[in-house]
C-alpha cells in the first residue's frame, strides 16, 4: 500500500516542495496575507518576509507570552501528532532535510547515544514554555538556528536595512548556526534529535498515532541495518514508537528480511506481542 | 475496548475541539502577530 513512500527520492521531492510551499522568496516586504493565519507543519519562521505560513512554535511562544491558553496551535499539533506521528520531520520539515543532506558529506561520522535525545524537552520547558511566559519574549525564535539560515542569512545579504540593526544577537546566532552546520557533517541530524521542541511535541504522539512502522518479530534477524541508514539513530526493531522515530521509511527500505513496513492502524505496532518485553 | 485505541480516538476528539476552539475564538489571527510589527527574531534582531 505504502511501497512508492520507500523510495528517498520521492521524500526528497517532497521536502523541496514543501520548502517552495512554505516559502515565497520573491516577496520584498513581510507577508501578511490570510496564509500567515495558519501554521506550516514544520518549522516556519513567522516573522520571516519569505514565509508564508506561521511557526507552529513561534505561535505557541506567542500565545505563551501574552498569557492566552493556545487553544489553536496545540489542537493543530495535536491533530497532526495524533493522525502521522512525526512524519512531519521526515517528509516536510525543509530544516531537517538540511541537516541530512550535511550528513551525506562523506567523512568520518560520530555516533551519540540516544539517551541524550530528551535534552530536546528541556529546551521545549525552558525557551518554548517558561522564559516567554515570564519576558513575554520569543526566546527560542531569538535563537532558532532554522531562523538563522531560512531567514537570518538570506535577509542580511538581501537587505542593507537590516545590516545597520544587526547586534550581539545576530552574532549569537550565527554562532549557534555554525555549529549546527559543523555538527550536522558528523553527527546525524543532531537539532532534531536534541534540541528541536516541535518534534518534541510531535514525538510524544509517537506512542499513540495511527502511522507506525511495524515489525514482524519472526522475519527480524537484529542486523541493525535499520540503525545504521536510520537518519536519527533509532533502534527500530526494538522500538518502533520511540519518540525520535521520523517514519522517512529508510528501514524499511534497507531491513534485508522485509520485517519493517508503514502500518495506519490503531493496534500495536508490533506484530508479535512478545516483542513488548524486550523494550 | 484496547487502551490504545481508547487514548488514540479520545485524543482526537479532544485535539479537534481544541482546534475548533481556537478558530472560534479568533486564536488564527494572533499569529500574525509578529508578522505586522518590524521585530525579526528569527534574524537576531528586536
Amino acid at each position: 500500500m505504502f511501497g512508492w513512500l520507500y523510495k528517498r527520492i520521492v521524500r526528497y521531492y517532497i521536502l523541496i516542495a514543501a520548502f517552495f510551499a512554505g516559502n515565497n522568496y520573491f516577496h520584498k516586504t513581510i507577508y501578511q496575507g490570510k496564509l500567515k493565519g495558519f501554521f506550516f507543519p514544520g518549522l516556519n519562521c513567522y516573522a520571516c518576509p519569505l514565509a508564508r505560513f506561521s511557526c507552529p512554535i513561534g505561535s505557541l511562544q506567542n500565545f505563551i507570552g501574552v498569557k492566552t491558553f493556545p487553544f489553536y496551535v496545540l489542537g493543530f499539533m495535536g491533530l497532526l501528532g495524533i493522525t502521522l506521528g512525526r512524519f512531519v520531520c521526515g517528509w516536510i520539515c525543509p530544516f531537517g532535510f538540511f541537516q541530512e543532506l550535511l550528513y551525506r558529506i562523506k567523512t568520518f561520522k560520530i555516533r551519540i547515544s540516544q539517551k541524550y535525545s530528551y535534552s530536546k524537552y528541556i529546551v521545549l520547558f525552558v525557551f518554548v514554555m517558561i522564559l516567554p511566559f515570564f519576558t513575554s519574549q520569543p526566546w527560542f525564535c531569538k535563537l532558532c538556528p532554522a531562523g538563522g539560515i531560512e531567514a537570518g542569512i538570506p535577509q542580511v545579504i538581501l537587505n542593507p536595512y537590516l545590516q545597520s540593526l544587526i547586534g550581539r544577537l545576530f552574532y549569537v546566532k550565527m554562532a549557534i548556526v555554525t555549529m549546527l552546520v559543523s555538527f550536522s557533517i558528523f553527527v546525524k541530524r543532531p537539532f532534531c534529535r536534541f534540541v528541536c521542541p516541535l518534534g518534541a511535541i510531535y514525538g510524544i504522539f509517537n506512542k499513540f498515532t495511527f502511522f507506525k512502522i511495524k515489525v514482524d518479530e519472526k522475519k527480524c534477524i537484529e542486523c541493525y541495518a535499520c540503525q545504521t541508514v536510520c537518519p536519527m539513530d533509532v533502534e527500530i526493531f526494538k522500538a518502533p514508537d520511540s519518540v525520535d522515530c521520523i517514519r522517512c521509511g529508510e528501514c524499511i527500505k534497507a531491513c534485508p528480511t522485509d520485517a519493517l513496513s508503514f502500518k495506519y492502524s490503531l493496534t500495536s505496532a508490533i506484530k508479535n506481542p512478545s516483542q513488548e518485553n524486550r523494550r | 475496548m484496547n487502551k490504545r485505541i481508547l487514548v488514540c480516538i479520545l485524543g482526537l476528539i479532544f485535539f479537534i475541539g481544541f482546534f475548533a476552539f481556537g478558530i472560534a475564538s479568533q486564536q488564527r489571527l494572533d499569529t500574525e502577530h509578529r508578522g505586522s510589527i518590524i521585530c525579526f527574531p528569527c534574524i537576531g534582531i528586536g
